[in-house]
């Protein structure tokens, strides 16, 4: 089954790696969608049919994490499954992205393959 | 934590972030005089949390070109200059993001923006050198 992906990230050149990454995984990926941070994520998720949520966190006007307490306010937005994409590794942010609603997180950096497998796994697991 | 301890762990994390987003090794360092004459990038960003300082990268330009190539799998004829200091910034995210996540485990730190340093610093760091290139990271603390 494929799905709809939005990256969002306030680097360019992340973007385009993670969106390369996902062509080459096994993640069967059908529209790519990208914003530069939270504000924009929020706008994009109004209006395009996104499935999975890929999200960095230390962005400029709206973080990772104000984006994630955003979507879990909406009805229709807390529905959808968030992978953090961070160079944070602290036990601390992890905690606080899962109990935020993120159903998984990928440390950066990462191998090509880790990404394509953890988003596979999200949907297996829901 | 002392910087020295935070310094000791930069070599770690630019092999750590060369290797998976690069496919860079550390090997044999280049000829330095390879690079004379050519201009350097420097990249900076501010950490805070539990300690709060500068982190920076720099390089010299023709190996940011290499670094931004293998990074993105794009030609280096076909980069920009602008694709080039993305990548020095994200670089910059990475291996300082790396860096504290080995010295401190249980705390999140907020990191700024990357920019470009302007003129290059002389801080003293880490070098990761491999045929190629070399890439030198060092971190001050406030």
């Amino acid at each position: 089954m494929t799905r709809n992906v939005l990256i969002v990230d306030d680097s360019p050149a992340m973007r385009k790696v993670i969106r390369k990454v996902l062509m080459l995984s096994n993640f069967e990926t059908q529209e790519c969608f990208e914003a530069n941070d939270g504000v924009e994520a929020l706008d994009i998720l109004r209006i395009e049919p996104v499935d999975v949520v890929l999200t960095d966190i230390n962005m400029p006007r709206m973080t990772g994490e104000e984006l994630l307490e955003q979507m879990s306010q909406d009805d229709i937005l807390s529905q959808l499954p968030v992978m953090v994409i961070s160079t944070d590794r602290s036990e601390e942010r992890v905690r606080r992205m899962n109990a935020l609603g993120a159903k998984g997180y990928v440390t950066k950096p990462f191998a090509p393959e880790t990404l394509g497998v953890a988003l596979n796994e999200l949907f297996v697991e829901a | 934590m002392s910087v020295e301890q935070i310094s000791a762990t930069l070599q770690t994390a630019m092999t750590e972030v060369l290797e998976s987003m690069c496919f860079i090794l550390p090997g044999e360092p280049v000829d330095m005089a390879t690079f004379a004459g050519e201009p350097w990038m420097e990249h900076t960003l501010t950490f805070h949390g539990p300690e709060e300082g500068r982190f920076g990268i720099r390089a010299p330009r023709p190996v940011a070109v290499r670094i931004a190539s293998d990074f993105l799998g794009e030609d280096p004829v076909d980069l920009s200059e602008q694709q080039v200091g993305e990548v020095m910034n994200e670089l910059a995210n990475m291996v300082c993001g790396n860096v504290l996540g080995h010295c401190y485990h249980d705390h999140a730190f907020a990191l700024t923006s990357p920019t470009v340093m302007h003129p290059v610093s002389q801080e003293e760091g880490a070098q990761f050198d491999w045929e190629e290139g070399v890439l030198v990271a060092w971190v001050k603390t406030y």
